[in-house]
């Protein structure tokens, strides 16, 4: 094609505006519009920044925040002091946000695939298209009487489950597979068996004694942020310099030297998986040391102490000792510390939750907070405190179709699906997919053996149609066959209400900071016009918009709807009862919400399922034969980063941006590895390369690798590509190593309870290279 | 800088190089915006008769390929190429502030509900279309110099070395060159 | 005048309590967020270090920041005074006359300023001062997680840092170099503020040194 400035100008001459010269004249067009009287703007100054109250999600622990807008632009995110769980802080997560928003690689129109699956060919498409092809499709599979075809599976995201769960069940599939996130799913399962609640919140902030089983909540943890202050204040290092406070102790069983346990009173480190064997020695010495909380055992629990006594008598610290390498007499000192000092709690989450014993083991560390009375206490071990939302009438029936995806025969407790068998089960013909719909989820990244994944999503005689919504061009969605893009958490609205930890439940909303970018929907709007188009019915669930459906929610919140309901939330960003008090022992007005309305130390439903009814010990079988040169694989969370969706946060990855595998200096030295070294980290599922760090602060017998890095896809900044090498500019992305991700080395393995992944209990062989 | 003058459009209209130039500008926003419909193809063929080679469906690839699909480092906002080295690679930079300022100097102003951010190339140009329209000699010689100028030759180049078509190939060098022999010209004109 | 005088009075001084500090980087990414600070370049930043044999292993950390010396060196070799120290004691860089000749960054005895790669000036940490200025606090006093940044104005015996000061132990880096360095650590400890001890396990690392 050739056409000079001559050539060009003579078109322009000759054409009219009549003439549309592509689709998005238009929208051009339309896009300038003329304002009376030009007036010049200071370009540099006079910047007025307005505050903008909302939610942060860029981890599940939804801290307060502000955007600060100027110019139609987010130009900062800084914390909300009025917020009561994060009262004006905001971890590095959360002020990256802005990179989230802006990341220069964002999905940003919808694209449909041309040429092979994976092939990264794509050609964009009109929202109108992409509606037209989805509609279609679904009121196929509909007409076909196969609505439970259609699959849809996200992260968990309390925020947008529920609408997805209604879309799915309007449109007549059981199979709304939102419930779970691949990691700690096992924690929730056993405490709902336990105690009805699916998550404890320990009362840090007025405790004494701080007991945790893996788990770092300096670096990670479900609501990190407004965690981490109230330990640090508990901890008794208060500066200001009247207030006088007995400095509560932490002791910490990680076999990882973490922020956490490098700054505890006492670090323990424990054999991946064995937290368990330590919990019920601990709860032994307990009971047969008469140290127990013989009020709360007898009136809210639903096994006699005496009985409990007996059966834990065999748990004892040597044999304790034997199983985790934790010296008896710790225990035993530490068990006795536990019972003595009030009030007390346990923390516990990835370390226990990521096994394959996680259900057992978690209800050990239950077991403890129960016998010494420290449940729902001040101070203590308490259950969770937060708004339900309503849905808006009428609300669309489950289907009663029986689906292998959402509720697995050989799950029977997992109450839900389990995400990272969902993909295999397909595989195995347990399930037919037709149409696989995911949002914000990225198996073939993020899931244990994740390349086996990324072999299966390209399969299309197994999913023959794949829609990804998402605003980054994930490992997923980069095996799709259409890209809808999502917008992110700055650009969406949306009501929150997580646990509170001054025990005072409130509601929290999350508003958009400025128009979604490009032609991204947010996931309520376009399942709202998804369900329209779709029609059959199915419209009249979605009887409301987005502010609608949001404003039905909260209407059964009484102090919310007298202080101006939605619109409150928009000045405000949350609400909460200003003259409720904290109250404590909340179980004793209903008692628990577990069939005995108990404190359940047996569980009928465990034992009805051929599982032991009674907290208990179950050894990981891949210790059982372990090998003299093998090591415990475990993972774990960089305090600057997410399992999966921060990589493209350019401020994060700077910090932290390398996956190097951490190893104690001896058995690096025995294997003639030094720090710095490549090594191969080689398990039964494959084997990947990285660098060795050799360090003291890490278990003899185990090599730990972070998650969160080695992208292959998800843009530049998380695959470490400097922009554009000929420019100057790109020397400022400085690091080159994009680190590498366990999880293809991980193999899929699920607690038999609780369904969850057993992250940590892979074992490797580490060699030089 | 003199305001709008309703009443001297019609003046305007009249200067017929000045319309061609503005009606080029917006041609060639239309040519980034999106990919090229079937009319456009018959309507370039016809009145250069220039022949296209490639198909609509290679065109559209290439389109979505170079400029929507993320990594490829090839999106057409300005901030991510006329930026600071101090500046981290950002949409919504230091460059889309700059020129949305220069937009609202000029009392335009882009419907937010587009969606669309202001350093996009096709809005960039419309602009400059937009103010030859206005026949601010000043004001196409400062966007030109401070905006246009900054990025869009160094953009054209990679997009040449990036296109699969002919069509991308022409389009991306036609614009380079129109924008360098625009500022000669309004060089000329202003000494 | 009087105005003048007033102002005289206030001293700003930054207090880490490293009691509190559970080395997040919300500091390090606070800062990048308010000051448009480019990537490989930090203005603060936590150095965490791991320090112990096995099993007796611990964390360490040592957030990092320029000290607004009451007796600066860096201003004293600036060719055209563009380094200044402001009544209230926050030690500025006028950008305008920095020329970039980086002898304040060679005289730093912490090593805080960097060039800014684009307008080759010296650029550093100066409290935020368009914050406080505005009565905000700094960004990364804002943010702190554990309350472990402190920040106030010393000459008041009301204000919390003050009152901190007083009852507590506190060191400073390299006093012994006379500059009279304005950032006070409470129970900092000897090996992070060495840079040849210990096993740095965060490692930011920067691109180049100047």
């Amino acid at each position: 094609m050739k056409i000079t400035r001559r050539g060009l100008l003579k078109i322009g001459a000759i054409s009219t505006s009549a003439i549309t010269i592509g689709r998005g004249f238009n929208l051009f067009a339309n896009a300038m519009e003329l304002l009376p009287g030009g007036k010049e703007v200071s370009r540099t100054t006079g910047k007025f920044l307005k505050p903008i109250p909302s939610t942060c999600l860029n981890c599940y622990a939804r801290c307060g925040n502000f955007g600060f807008v100027a110019y139609g632009g987010l130009i900062k995110i800084g914390p909300n002091p009025e917020h009561p769980n994060s009262r004006g802080r905001m971890c590095a997560k959360g002020q990256a946000g802005v990179n989230l928003l802006y990341d220069p690689d964002r999905v940003m129109h919808p694209l449909k695939r041309v040429g092979p699956r994976g092939e990264g060919k794509w050609k964009r498409i009109t929202w109108e298209e992409a509606y037209i092809t989805v509609v279609q499709k679904l009121r196929q599979l509909k007409a076909a009487g196969k609505e439970d075809e259609f699959v849809f599976q996200s992260d968990r995201d309390i925020t947008t489950q529920d609408i997805c769960r209604r879309f799915c069940y309007a449109y007549g599939t059981p199979n709304a597979l939102v419930n779970h996130s691949p990691g700690g799913w096992n924690k929730r399962i056993a405490q709902m068996l336990t105690w009805g609640a699916d998550f404890e919140i320990p009362d840090v902030a007025n405790t004494e004694y701080i007991l945790i089983f893996g788990s770092n909540p300096f670096e990670a943890h479900y609501m990190r942020t407004s965690f981490v202050q109230r330990i640090v204040e508990a901890r008794g290092l208060r500066t200001e310099a009247r207030l006088v406070k007995p400095k509560a102790r932490l002791i910490v069983f990680d076999p990882r030297l973490t922020q956490t346990s490098g700054r505890a009173d006492e670090w323990h480190p424990i054999k991946p998986g064995t937290d368990g064997a330590v919990a019920l020695a601990m709860a032994s010495v307990i009971m047969n040391e008469g140290l127990y909380d013989r009020e709360f055992i007898g009136r809210w629990c639903n096994y006699p102490a005496d009985k409990l006594a007996r059966y834990l008598k065999k748990f004892t610290p040597e044999w304790a000792q034997k199983i985790s390498g934790v010296p008896a007499s710790d225990i035993k000192r530490i068990a006795k510390e536990f019972a003595a000092t009030n009030p007390a709690t346990t923390v516990s989450t990835g370390g226990v939750t990521k096994h394959q014993n996680s259900v057992y083991t978690e209800r050990c560390v239950a077991l403890l907070n129960a016998v010494t009375g420290n449940v729902d206490v001040k101070g203590g071990y308490c259950l969770p405190r937060s708004y339900e939302f309503a849905e808006p009438d009428p609300i669309p029936p489950v289907p009663q179709r029986r689906s292998e995806l959402a509720h697995p025969v050989d799950f029977p407790l997992a109450s839900y699906e389990v995400p990272q068998r969902v993909i295999p089960m397909i595989k195995e013909g347990r399930a037919k997919v037709s149409f696989y719909m995911t949002y914000q989820y990225n198996p073939a990244y993020s899931h244990p053996e994740g390349h086996e994944i990324s072999r299966m999503l390209k399969d299309e005689d197994l999913i023959p149609f794949h829609v990804v919504i998402d605003s980054v061009y994930s490992e997923t969605a980069a095996l799709a066959d259409m890209i809808l893009p999502a917008a992110t958490y700055t650009e969406r609205l949306e009501l929150e209400s997580p646990p509170a930890f001054d025990m005072i439940p409130f509601v929290s909303l999350r508003q958009p900071f400025i128009n979604p970018l490009g032609e991204s929907v947010a996931i309520t709007d376009l399942l709202i016009e998804l369900a329209h188009r779709i029609g059959g019915g199915m419209e009249r669930y979605f009887n409301f918009d987005t502010k609608g459906y949001l404003e039905h929610r909260i209407t059964h919140i009484d102090g919310l709807k007298k202080a101006g309901g939605l619109s409150y939330l928009k000045e405000n960003g949350l609400w909460y009862d200003k003259d409720a008090q904290p109250s404590f022992r909340t179980y004793e007005k209903k008692g628990f919400d577990t069939p005995s309305k108990k404190f359940e130390i047996y569980s009928e439903r465990m034992a009805k399922y051929g599982f032991n009814p009674l907290p208990t010990y179950e050894p990981i079988q891949q210790h059982l034969t372990m090998k003299e040169d093998e090591l415990f694989l475990i993972t774990y969370q960089w305090s600057v980063h997410t399992h999966d969706r921060t990589a493209n946060c350019m401020w994060l990855s700077e910090i932290v941006h390398e996956n190097q595998v951490f190893i104690n200096a001896e058995t690096a030295r025995l294997r003639g590895i030094e720090d710095g070294d490549m090594v191969e980290v080689i398990s039964k599922a494959g084997s990947i390369k990285t660098k060795a760090r050799v360090v003291q602060g890490i278990h003899p017998n185990v090599v730990a690798i972070g998650d969160s890095c080695g992208h292959w896809e998800y843009g530049r900044i998380a695959q470490a590509k400097a922009f554009e090498s000929d420019v100057t500019t790109t020397k400022l992305l400085w690091w080159t190593e994009k680190g590498v991700t366990p999880n293809p080395i991980i193999s899929i393995i699920s607690d038999p309870i609780g369904g969850g992944e057993g992250w940590m209990d892979t074992k490797v062989r580490i060699k030089k290279i | 800088m003199d305001g709008y003058k309703g009443e001297d459009k019609e003046d305007m209209m009249e200067s017929t190089e000045n319309t061609a130039r503005a009606r080029a500008y917006e041609i060639l926003a239309g040519f980034f915006s999106n990919e090229p419909t079937r009319e456009m193809f018959d309507f370039l063929n016809e009145a250069i008769s220039c022949s296209i080679e490639d198909t609509i469906e290679g065109i559209e690839v290439d389109f979505a390929t170079m400029f929507i699909v993320p990594g490829n480092g090839l999106q057409p906002f300005e901030s991510l190429y006329n930026r600071a080295p101090d500046e981290e690679p950002s949409l919504w930079g230091k460059a889309t502030k700059d020129v949305a300022g220069f937009y609202r100097a000029y009392g335009v102003h882009i419907d937010e509900s587009t969606g669309i951010l202001p350093d996009h190339i096709s809005v960039e140009l419309g602009f400059m279309g937009h103010l030859i329209e206005r026949e601010d000699n000043n004001a196409q010689r400062r966007f030109l110099e401070e905006h246009l100028l900054k990025w869009i030759p160094e953009f054209c180049d990679r997009v040449y070395s990036k296109a699969n078509t002919d069509f991308y190939k022409g389009v991306s060098k036609l614009t380079k060159e129109f924008i360098l022999s625009e500022y000669e010209a309004i060089k000329g004109e202003a000494r | 005048m009087a105005k003048e005088e007033e102002k005289r009075k206030i001293r700003y001084a930054m207090l880490v309590d490293l009691r509190r500090c559970v080395g997040c980087q919300s500091c390090s990414v606070a800062c990048k967020s308010e000051n448009e600070v480019p990537l490989s370049k930090f203005r603060t930043w936590v150095k965490i270090i791991e320090k112990g044999r096995y099993p007796d292993v611990s964390r360490q950390f040592l957030p990092a920041l320029c000290n607004n010396c009451e007796n600066p060196i860096c201003n004293r070799n600036c060719p055209v005074h563009a380094t200044y120290i402001r009544p209230d004691g926050i030690v500025m860089v006028n950008m305008h006359r920095c020329i970039g000749c980086m002898y304040c960054m060679a005289s730093c005895p912490y090593d805080v300023r960097y060039v800014n790669p684009l307008r080759k000036i010296v650029q550093k940490c100066f409290w935020c001062a368009h914050r406080v200025d505005a009565g905000l606090l700094p960004a990364c006093v804002e943010t702190c997680l554990g309350r472990a940044l402190i920040f106030g104005d010393i000459n008041d015996p009301n204000s919390e840092i003050s009152q901190v000061l007083a009852t507590n132990a506190v060191v400073r880096l390299k006093p012994e170099l006379g500059t009279d360095p304005h950032v006070f650590y409470i129970a900092a400890d000897a090996d992070a503020m060495d840079p040849t001890k210990g096993i740095d396990i965060d490692k930011i690392r920067f691109m180049e040194p100047y």
